[in-house]
């Protein structure tokens, strides 16, 4: 009888200090309603978030952890561009971004300039506006001082960070595998795979690199596509005026020898290599050149082509002084144009003859350009591209007679591809087979800085992300520091803001978001929301 | 006979028009092909121009009619990703995915009626328990996992066979067609075959590992059953020899049920080349509707489920018609 008492008191006892605390607790909450959010993922994994939808889930766990009502929807890739950017679905999206240029002007006004917003692609996922951003962007455009354009960049970094429009998340490491007895690749900041000087022991006398990826080209027009599938046959068959040196984003001559910028930065004066021919035999010249621009100037351009406007939106004409002498005059200044030629895509020069030869299968069937591979043959039915080398390429003929450019769409399957020797190359590492790679004996194992930004958007347009207060609750919510190293497995760096560290525009004295579920919590009920300290 | 058959095929007609119904109404209802094709660039008017020339503005019914009509004149439209024809992409894939199941099926039943057939003659032997639990755990086991593991221990660990593929592509070997195997004896390559087979292995023999099992289960109770009939007493007291009562007298009769259950496995072993071609990285239709559906490339999903669906259908009448020729007893009319 005296246990049974006992057991009443403690049951009580508990009972009082459960209501007790949950009042406390509970005291900011009063009159609040709760904070009830969509979070928009893609399911496939992407090169800059290979956990694609548990990237999602780990952030939204944490914003669960303060009472934040989070209902998330996973989509495949296509479908998700489609909700989020057309439809405009989505509190809070994810996205990411991998440069072209190295410029920082390809990072922050593309993808957070007010223009953005409903500009060619929708790129400003947060739909963020602000008009000091946009005026410092605007502004760096046309200074052609390095140290004053990096002023620039650092400051609307500043201003975007206290803004909070994005959760910004991590750079991933660029990695590729390679078989030890393949020499010569080096990676570079831009994730271009350069096979010019890359070789391998012969088989058979013949040296074959095979190489796989996750998924299939989409055009190899390089004025159509935007995807890196595209990008990886693209920069073997094709070549810009201008090139990237290895290892940076500086850049050196291309088919271009050399070239001149007037005074007031509107007139670039591009003086042609002479006796360099297309794989199909034309001759490579100002025409070819104009050609490969006009079909992509505003107007001309057709819908499909992505990149067309970022690149050569403002180039106004396109004029051949002599036939190894070309003038492109631009609409307004705009120091990035140069670093837009040394793109792997759009910027390419491709054979005029060819393009109006093979109508509908240009690109599809057939790819003409001047680069180190000729495209021998697109097999659509098993998505395998055969290259074979062009003896005479203009920059020294590469090493390797014949390139295989193939799909594996499993990572880890790849990987284990690599391991046993079926392949000679892979991109696309999951951070689970990084450790098993490194280790093999039989592989090398390439990693560095990637040229990329992995961010959750904001909707900072509309209820409830336009309270700036809401939003700058969340960053703090959220622990990204261990989700990052618990994700990628060392594989990403956390980011502190746009632009990845080592690159020209890194933001280095601006601190990465705190995370501080205290602050978090008063910062939500001052925006009049309910929230829990997480026990 | 002939009258049964071409009542059968008569059948076909409102079957594979239930299918197509089905899969075009998934089609229309799984978002705007307008936004898939032009991508995120186009402007409204632009959409709207291609919504018009595609008939997406029709009434439903309308847009079925095209597609019926088309569709029977063998045009399944075009890849919204790729723009090449689907009938064409599909065509070029499919031999890949019938060589896959055909070895798969091969595999399944060999395998499965021999065990099958030592289990039922030697029952309670060590032999049957163990076949039998190989059996059942091999219709237990998912495709996938067995996929992995096989390539865990014959590809990565002993380095036996290929990890993935089709074929060695630095070989250079150039077939004017999809059956690979099939072209590689027509043109004399052994090198070429050497590696296919090589490559075939492992994803065959994941594939078949549900249906040999239950080809096997199935034999043996088919068997045992007909051992105890009279006419196999019979048979025994006439003083015929185990063998040929076994396989002359009993077997015959006791594989009718074995040939459903195989010839029902042709369409597991279809949708199970899906799984099975993803983590073998085989370029069949199974990994080209998997990457349609990444891509919400509608028209080329429909190609797909269209052109798997019209097989299977057919396996089974040839499944049915089969019946006549394993049992006499059995006429069609």
């Amino acid at each position: 009888m005296r246990n049974l008492k006992r057991w009443r008191l403690i049951l009580w006892l508990v009972i009082v200090t459960f209501l007790g605390t949950s009042l406390v607790a509970g005291c900011g909450n009063i009159g609040k309603k709760e904070l009830t959010v969509s979070m928009y993922t893609y399911t496939n994994p992407r090169p800059y978030n290979p956990v694609a939808d548990q990237l999602a889930e780990a952030i939204a766990a944490d914003l669960t952890k303060i009472g934040v009502k989070v209902a998330i929807k996973k989509f495949p890739w296509k479908e998700y561009k489609d909700a989020v950017q057309n439809k405009g679905e989505g509190d809070m999206v994810f996205f990411g971004w991998i440069g072209d240029n190295g410029d920082p002007d390809n990072f922050l006004y593309m993808l957070l300039d007010t223009k953005q917003i409903s500009g060619t692609a929708n790129m400003n996922s947060a739909h963020y506006s602000n008009k000091d951003v946009d005026k410092l962007l605007e502004e760096a455009q046309i200074l052609t001082d390095p140290a004053a354009r990096l002023d620039k960049y650092v400051k609307a970094q500043e201003i975007i960070v206290k803004d909070a429009p994005w959760l910004f998340i991590s750079h991933t490491n660029d990695m590729v595998a390679t078989r030890a007895d393949v020499t010569g690749f080096k990676l570079h900041p831009t994730g271009w795979i350069d096979l010019n000087k890359v070789d391998k022991p012969a088989k058979n006398g013949k040296k074959i690199l095979v190489y796989s990826r996750g998924s299939d080209a989409v055009s190899l027009d390089p004025a159509i596509p935007d995807d890196g599938e595209s990008f990886k046959p693209i920069i073997q068959i094709y070549d810009g005026l201008i090139k990237y040196k290895p290892g940076t984003t500086d850049i050196r001559p291309g088919l271009a020898d050399k070239w001149e910028t007037s005074k007031d930065g509107l007139v670039y004066t591009f003086y042609l290599k002479k006796g360099v021919k297309f794989h199909d035999g034309t001759p490579f010249n100002a025409e070819a050149v104009k050609f490969s621009i006009d079909r992509q100037l505003p107007g001309k351009a057709t819908p499909d082509m992505a990149y067309a406007s970022f690149t050569f939106g403002l180039v106004k004409q396109v004029d051949v002084v002599d036939p190894y002498t070309v003038k492109v005059t631009l609409t307004q200044p705009y120091t990035p144009f140069l670093a837009n030629l040394a793109m792997g895509l759009s910027a390419p020069i491709v054979s005029p003859t060819a393009v109006k030869k093979y109508g509908k299968d240009w690109g599809v069937k057939y790819a003409v350009g001047t680069g180190p591979f000729i495209l021998d043959k697109w097999d659509h039915g098993t998505q395998t591209i055969y290259l074979k080398k062009n003896p005479t390429y203009w920059d020294g003929a590469p090493l390797l007679d014949q390139v295989i450019i193939k799909v594996t769409a499993d990572n880890t399957v790849r990987a284990n591809e690599l391991i046993a020797g079926g392949v000679d190359m892979i991109d696309g590492i999951a951070p689970a087979d990084v450790a098993r790679l490194q280790g093999d004996k039989n592989v090398k194992f390439l990693s560095g800085a990637g040229m990329n930004v992995s961010y959750m958007a904001f909707r900072t347009d509309r209820p409830p992300f336009n309270n700036p207060k809401i939003r700058e609750a969340l960053t703090h919510a959220v622990n990204l520091d261990a989700i990052v190293k618990t994700l990628y497995k060392g594989t990403a760096t956390r980011a502190n803001a746009v632009m990845p560290p080592g690159f020209f525009g890194y933001a280095k004295d601006v601190k990465p978001y705190t995370y501080d579920v205290d602050l978090a919590v008063k910062l939500l009920r001052e925006a009049g929301y309910k929230a829990n300290k997480p026990k | 006979m002939s009258t049964y058959i071409a009542r059968r095929l008569l059948m076909l007609i409102p079957v594979m028009l239930g299918v197509s119904i089905v899969v075009f109404i998934v089609l229309t209802i799984t978002g705007d092909p307008a936004l898939v094709i032009l991508g995120q660039h186009a402007t409204a008017q632009q959409q709207e121009a291609l919504r018009q020339s595609l008939g997406l503005n029709d009434p439903i019914w309308t847009q079925y009619g095209h597609f019926l009509w088309r569709a029977l004149h063998g045009d399944l439209g075009r890849s919204w990703l790729t723009e090449t024809p689907v009938a064409e992409e599909v065509l070029a894939r499919f031999p890949h995915t019938i060589e896959l199941t055909m070895v798969a099926m091969v595999i399944a039943t060999i395998i499965g009626v021999i065990v099958g057939i030592i289990s039922a003659v030697r029952q309670y032997s060590w032999f049957d328990h163990v076949s039998m639990v190989g059996a059942l755990i091999g219709v237990s086991t998912p495709i996938f996992w067995l996929g992995l593991i096989f390539i865990s221990i014959f590809s990565m660990k002993l380095g036996w066979l290929p990890v993935a593929g089709r074929v060695d592509l630095t070989l250079g070997f150039e077939p004017k067609s999809g059956f690979y195997i099939l072209e590689a004896i027509r043109l004399h390559n052994w090198v070429a075959l050497k590696d296919l087979v090589k490559h075939i292995i492992l994803p065959a023999t994941a594939l078949a590992a549900y249906s040999m099992g239950l080809v096997a289960r199935m034999t043996r109770s088919s068997l045992l059953e007909t051992i105890r009939q009279d006419y196999v007493r019979t048979a025994r007291a006439k003083g015929l020899g185990e063998r040929v009562v076994v396989v002359k007298h009993a077997l015959k009769n006791a594989l009718i049920p074995v040939i459903t259950v195989v010839g029902l496995q042709f369409g597991y072993l279809l949708s199970g080349a899906v799984l099975t071609e993803t983590i073998f990285g085989w370029p069949g239709v199974g990994s080209l509707a998997v990457n349609a559906v990444q891509n919400a490339d509608m028209p080329l999903v429909e190609g797909c489920v269209l052109l798997v669906s019209l097989v299977f259908v057919f396996v089974n009448l040839v499944v049915d018609l089969l019946y006549a020729f394993a049992d006499p007893r059995i006429r069609y009319s």
